[in-house]
């Protein structure tokens, strides 16, 4: 145990050992939790990892497991032709999509926290997607895009009525605008990926815009005041002032929304992992260690972009 | 408030050539016709039009596909076939909704019992599950706050780890372990048969040990609120004779009740809208929201619907629905939602 060492050169033998008793007692917070690793979830991680090193036979009545050495890994890196170029795709994604989420929910959080008419109403309305966005909501979207792939094989009048209640018509009606006005498909393509890009942005930053408002209404107001007194416009007040203050938010922010984006039920390798787990011979083997892989994937892109940041991060000294 | 002053200070500024400064009460009656309309006016004028608009524009999107959830809940059959029927159905019926209430088992009914109703279920595990989950977070982050020695630590890791860990990597362990729980032959003789399937206790025991949906991340957000609670206080507590767990029941906890109403609300909305452990732990014996939806695909491919597209429709109908009481929910709740993640003071 490791005790600040003025507090050591202040303290008597006596209430040292007070100091630690009260350490002691403080375990006794984590008791639930400890339990339910110990006891449970311990097991349970175990059990997968196990899953993951062997081959797996159902029967009518349960399943036989058998040692396979790291085969599930072989034929989920190797023999498994979507698997990786998936998850390969699905972390460039999310590196794609990180500076934009960041930057929208950064943006819409100062907007926020300035007094202005209608913020609560605003506000009320920007945390929607926070409890919407996840479960179910998520999980509809995800299975009517595959009913439209189901229309688009029978016929394009079909699908034009599919995706209005899909919510995407705006695009096809849009790509077909641009058209008419002779924009290079390029271009087309890259502002409809945009707007489809928006519609994604706002529904997965509704947390990270909540964090942010609590960083943004920790910083005092005086520190804007006396930097106003000084002759800063708003533009300087905010790159010198509120971007050093918030960085520690930001970095809590990015790992977030790393760890959400990797996760979502919607996201195409969870699907595909969940997919896999009621396919074939040994699905329950090669899943358990695809998802194991990709929770290697998960730990090292969040351990190389907290690293990556740490660096520029501004940490307010405090007493 | 910053805003005004820097529109008031230009405003002076430009006015201060042909007027002289002025007694507060009367210098808005005194200021020529001309110059109230300065250059600094109009900047800030415009500015906040512009947001205005951006912000409707994002509200917009945000609603938009409750919207069309909404609209395609009342269109009847043909008008989604109509391409020239867009938001407002051309012949409004409330058939969609009608199915969906009786076929996903939403609204209470004598006949089935109040067993077999979704929403109730939902609502019940909903409420257990997020008021548990509170708590446990709330008291296993004050630990980890307090806690300096290596070993918590290495807890902090595991709870780092259980947020990073991907829900498919537990999905058949988890299953297998709650499919044949049988603790000391407890749940054989009390229940009859092995397993806790579609009961209560998986949620119960899952959220007891910090181990539910999303736990990781409330006791990580805990830990964070109660690092930023001053020493003192516990020290004048200790001076004041309160054991640790006094301390914490009768100070530490009331201070942390905005943060703790947050992530009440983030699990009580985010167990409703799960289906992870929803399909782990229940099927039609107990009947959840997240289930019963999705049960109009199921019925498509039995024959009992005749078009797929209708099972769409009803699908969407049935989100909207399940979505519905949450919505009500939350109108009346996001003021104390904000207030708390205001104070969390999750600046580290």
């Amino acid at each position: 145990m490791t005790i600040k060492p003025n507090t050591l050169q202040t303290l008597s033998r006596r209430r040292l050992t007070g100091l630690q008793k009260k350490n002691l007692s403080y375990w006794l917070f984590l008791i639930p939790f400890l339990i339910g690793f110990c006891l449970l979830f311990f097991w349970i991680y175990f059990d997968s990892l196990h899953f993951s090193f062997s081959y797996i036979k159902t029967t009518a009545t349960g399943f036989d497991q058998s040692w396979n050495g790291l085969a599930n890994y072989r034929y989920a890196l190797r023999e498994d032709a979507e698997f990786f170029p998936m998850m390969i795709s699905s972390v460039s994604g999310m590196l794609l999509q990180i500076p934009m989420v960041i930057l929208y929910s950064l943006f819409i959080a100062v907007i926020l926290s300035q007094k202005m008419k209608g913020r609560t109403v605003f506000r009320a309305l920007f945390f929607i997607p926070v409890i919407l966005a996840t479960g179910f909501m998520a999980k509809a979207d995800m299975t009517n895009l595959v009913g439209e792939g189901m229309w688009n094989s029978i016929g394009s009048d079909f699908n034009e009525s599919a995706s209005i209640a899909n919510g995407l018509f705006t695009s096809e009606d849009m790509a077909e605008l641009m058209f008419q006005f002779s924009f290079s498909p390029m271009l087309s393509r890259y502002v409809i990926g945009a707007v489809i890009g928006i519609f994604d942005i706002i529904n997965v930053s509704g947390v990270q815009m909540l964090v942010f408002l609590a960083g943004l209404q920790s910083i005092s107001p005086s520190i804007y005041e006396s930097a106003d007194i000084d002759g800063a416009t708003t533009w300087e007040s905010f790159w010198l002032i509120t971007f050093p203050l918030i960085s520690p938010i930001i970095l809590v922010n990015v790992v977030y929304t790393v760890i959400d984006s990797l996760t979502r039920p919607d996201n195409a390798v969870m699907v595909y992992i969940q997919r896999m787990y009621s396919s074939g011979k040994n699905s329950m083997g090669n899943a358990s260690a695809m998802a194991w892989l990709y929770f290697v994937a998960i730990a090292l892109c969040v351990g190389v972009i907290v690293l990556i940041i740490r660096g520029y991060i501004y940490y307010q000294q405090k007493d | 408030m910053k805003e005004n002053n820097t529109a008031a200070i230009t405003a002076g500024n430009a006015s201060a050539a042909n007027s002289p400064p002025l007694d507060r009460k009367f210098k808005k009656s005194k200021i020529p016709f001309r110059d109230r309309f300065t250059k600094g006016k109009l900047k800030t004028f415009l500015g906040k039009a512009v947001v205005y608009a951006l912000l409707i524009e994002i509200t917009f999107i945000i609603i938009f596909p409750l919207l069309t959830k909404l609209s395609a809940s009342l269109m009847s059959y043909e008008d989604m076939y109509d391409r020239t029927v867009i938001f407002i159905p051309r012949n409004p019926t409330l058939e969609n909704i009608r199915m969906v209430l009786t076929e996903s088992y939403f609204m209470p009914s004598f006949r089935d019992g109040f067993q077999a109703n979704a929403l109730l279920n939902t609502i019940w595990v909903s409420l257990l599950a997020a008021s548990l989950q509170t708590l446990v977070c709330s008291v296993t982050g004050y630990g980890l706050a307090k806690l300096r020695s290596k070993l918590a630590m290495i807890v902090f890791g595991v709870v780092v780890l259980s947020i990073m860990i991907p829900p498919q990597v537990v999905l058949v362990p988890l299953y297998l372990k709650f499919r044949f729980m049988n603790i000391f032959g407890l749940v054989q003789l009390l229940r009859g048969k092995l397993g806790l399937m579609n009961t209560l206790w998986p949620i119960i025991i899952l959220s007891i040990t910090g181990f539910g949906f999303k736990n990781g991340l409330y006791i990580f957000i805990m830990r964070q609120f109660y690092k930023g609670v001053p020493e003192e206080i516990e020290e004048a507590a200790a001076i004041d004779g309160y054991g640790t767990i006094a301390t914490y029941f009768r100070i530490v906890l009331p201070m942390a009740r905005p943060m703790m109403i947050t992530i009440f609300m983030f699990a009580f909305s985010w167990q409703w809208t799960d289906t992870f452990y929803s399909t782990i732990f229940f099927s039609n014996e107990f009947r959840m929201l997240a289930n019963t939806i999705f049960r109009m695909q199921s019925l498509f491919s039995a024959g009992a619907l005749t078009n797929s597209y209708n099972a769409t429709m009803l699908l969407h109908t049935g989100v909207m629905l399940a979505i519905a009481p949450l919505i009500i929910i939350y109108i009346f709740a996001q003021r104390w939602i904000v207030a708390g993640i205001e104070r969390s003071g999750l600046v580290g």
